[in-house]
């Protein structure tokens, strides 16, 4: 049937119009999706074989010949809708390929042995998959087995991963994707934010302090002067703040040291936000009011969340507009790092302006990390198996990503030297020209291997 | 095999086709019929992206986020101004195709770079085992 719809004959008189219109309706009663879809389609391949028409014509060619050679171009109706409806949706094909990508995670787990892989559960598929993989991809398959058993613990395990990934290409990343993934299922994605570590406060708790009873806010500035530190009181706004010298620090539990002695009197303060705070200037100690330092110490940082607007995109049924994603973005950090700081809700410390993508966010500097880390994890959103059909990218694996940007900063010779410590040898050499068509095809499997469908919110361990 | 059809096969992959689309539509905004024939004319003709793959890649990248796309009337100057023109659909990059093209090179260069210390290898032990030409 699919053969007697590509029109390769016709009479000579034949107008241009008809035979493409006549085309591309059977083109259009094979294509399933959104009349909008459909016709969308329609009017681009029309546009595409009016003006290949009109090339052929100014070369030369009659206009029925012209118009039957640009019909020809565009091949089997029935396979450019397949093609068509490939690009739309995921094929099995591409869950099949999708097996084989996870399973050859699987046999990574055998082979490898990294300690950090968490062991996936049984896989009915592997057997058939590994049989096809066999057949398709036995470059592939050996750089993978070699590079595993080659693989030194934790650490170095990461760098040649890497090295395998710079010299495989995609496939080898998504498959390693796959494998560094901590189990086979959905699993849920979590991760804990982790303050940056703050030398004031280290410095205060490595000052020994033991005390019963009650003692006073004076007697711990005290103990924390020294013959190497000064301590610099700012008496007069502390006790705008209703801290004096005499204010006693009750602590329920033995403190053994200055910085938990300092945390427990602002416990016991009873604010949200810690009142008292301190800060190193040079080797010296400074107290003051947190609200003080805050005001000293605002930074302005600008982010540009088209990433995260990106994402949304792909990730959902309807785009929605850059505005809307910035908005949502800004609402969840607003909620979530200070809520009682920023402008927005009543605060005075801290507010943020948006314009398209950008966002400005004026604040003190020790509410950047926590925004970063809040908007990092927007664009780590786990993506959801119904809405999505594209693989994890390089360096939309997590892990995957880290390593491509830790490769980038070390520079190309160390994975060169460890790899072949590792026991891979015959690594690219320096300055290798790169060719015109794809050297990078002859080794992965076969077209559209890498299209697995995403995996349904895995995240890779964090 | 010739380069011609060597060039045809590779072109049938949608890997090739991807990188070959996303590098021309780096250096500006475009559409079908136009990629095709820059494909053609920076090969030489030896790559032709035909049309059977490249509308179906073009969806799938804009599928992907790759890739935007806007419509735009197309109306020769002296057409009745009350009549429809034809429709013209452009392509351009987004941020995140810009950063899959990055990624894609940086792997293809490796892969290549890698061949390339096979091949010229193969080439060293032919000259010295005195063999003629290759094919």
């Amino acid at each position: 049937m699919t053969q007697g719809l590509r029109i390769t004959g016709g009479d000579a008189g034949v107008r241009t119009g008809d035979a493409i219109n006549s085309w591309l309706d059977v083109l259009a009663s094979m294509l399933r999706g959104p009349r909008g879809e459909v016709s969308a389609v329609r009017d681009e391949l029309a546009e595409h074989l009016r003006e290949r028409v009109r090339d052929l014509m100014l070369a030369g060619m009659p206009e029925a010949e012209a118009t039957r050679q640009a019909i020809g171009e565009l091949g089997d109706a029935a396979a450019l809708a397949r093609r068509y409806q490939e690009a739309i949706a995921p094929s099995k094909r591409r869950m099949i390929m999708h097996v084989t990508a996870v399973s050859l995670g699987v046999a990574a787990l055998a082979v490898g042995g990294a300690a950090w892989f968490q062991k996936p559960g049984p896989d009915p598929a592997r057997s058939d998959a590994m049989r096809v993989l066999a057949q398709q991809n036995l470059v592939l398959r050996d750089a993978l087995t070699a590079t595993l058993a080659a693989c030194p613990p934790e650490g170095e395990a990461a760098r040649t991963m890497q090295d395998a990934l710079a010299t495989t290409g995609r496939d080898a990343a998504v498959v390693y994707g796959y494998a560094l993934a901590p189990s086979q299922g959905p699993t849920l994605r979590s991760a804990v934010f982790t303050p940056e570590p703050d030398e004031a406060m280290a410095a205060a708790e490595a000052i020994g302090f033991t005390a019963t009873g009650s003692v006073t806010f004076g007697e711990l500035v005290k103990a924390m002067e020294s013959a190497e530190r000064r301590v610099t009181v700012r008496w007069d706004l502390l006790e705008a703040a209703g801290v004096r010298p005499d204010s006693e620090i009750p602590f329920p539990t033995p403190v053994t040291n200055a910085g938990e002695l300092l945390r427990a009197f602002n416990a016991s303060l009873g604010a949200g936000e810690p009142v008292v705070g301190l800060r190193l200037r040079g080797k010296d100690f400074v107290i003051a009011p947190n609200e003080h330092f805050d005001a000293q110490e605002v930074s302005l940082v600008t982010y540009d969340l088209m990433p995260i607007v990106e994402r949304r995109r792909v990730t959902t049924e309807t785009p929605p507009a850059v505005e809307a994603v910035v908005l949502e973005a800004i609402g969840v950090v607003q909620s979530l790092v200070h809520p009682e700081a920023w402008q927005d809700n009543g605060g005075t410390l801290a507010h943020v302006k948006m314009f398209g993508s950008k966002v400005f966010i004026n604040a003190p500097a020790r509410f950047q990390p926590k925004v970063r880390w809040v908007l990092e994890e927007l664009l780590a959103e786990p993506v959801g198996v119904e809405t999505t059909a594209g693989v994890p990218y390089l360096l939309d694996i997590p892990l995957m990503g880290r390593l491509m940007e830790s490769r980038a900063r070390q520079g190309d010779a160390w994975w060169r030297r460890e790899n072949v410590a590792g026991g891979l040898s015959g690594l690219p050499g320096e300055g290798a020209p790169a060719s015109g068509t794809s050297g990078h095809e002859a080794g992965l499997p076969g077209e559209g291997a890498s299209e697995a469908p995403r995996d349904g919110g895995k995240g890779a361990p964090r | 095999m010739d380069i011609l059809a060597l060039g045809m096969a590779l072109m049938d992959r949608n890997e090739s086709a991807e990188l070959v689309v996303l590098s021309l539509l780096a250096a500006g905004r475009s559409y079908g019929y136009l990629l095709s024939k820059e494909a053609a004319a920076r090969s030489d003709g030896a790559l032709r992206l035909t049309p059977g793959v490249l509308y179906p890649l073009l969806k799938q990248l804009e599928r992907d986020g790759l890739i935007t796309s806007s419509w735009e009337e197309v109306k020769a100057s002296d057409s009745d101004p009350e009549v429809a023109g034809r429709k013209r659909k452009w392509y351009e990059l987004s941020a995140a195709g810009r950063r899959r093209l990055e990624q894609r090179v940086t792997a293809h260069r490796a892969y290549t770079a890698l061949m390339d210390a096979f091949v010229s290898s193969w080439k060293r032990t032919e000259r010295t085992g005195g063999a003629e030409g290759q094919a």
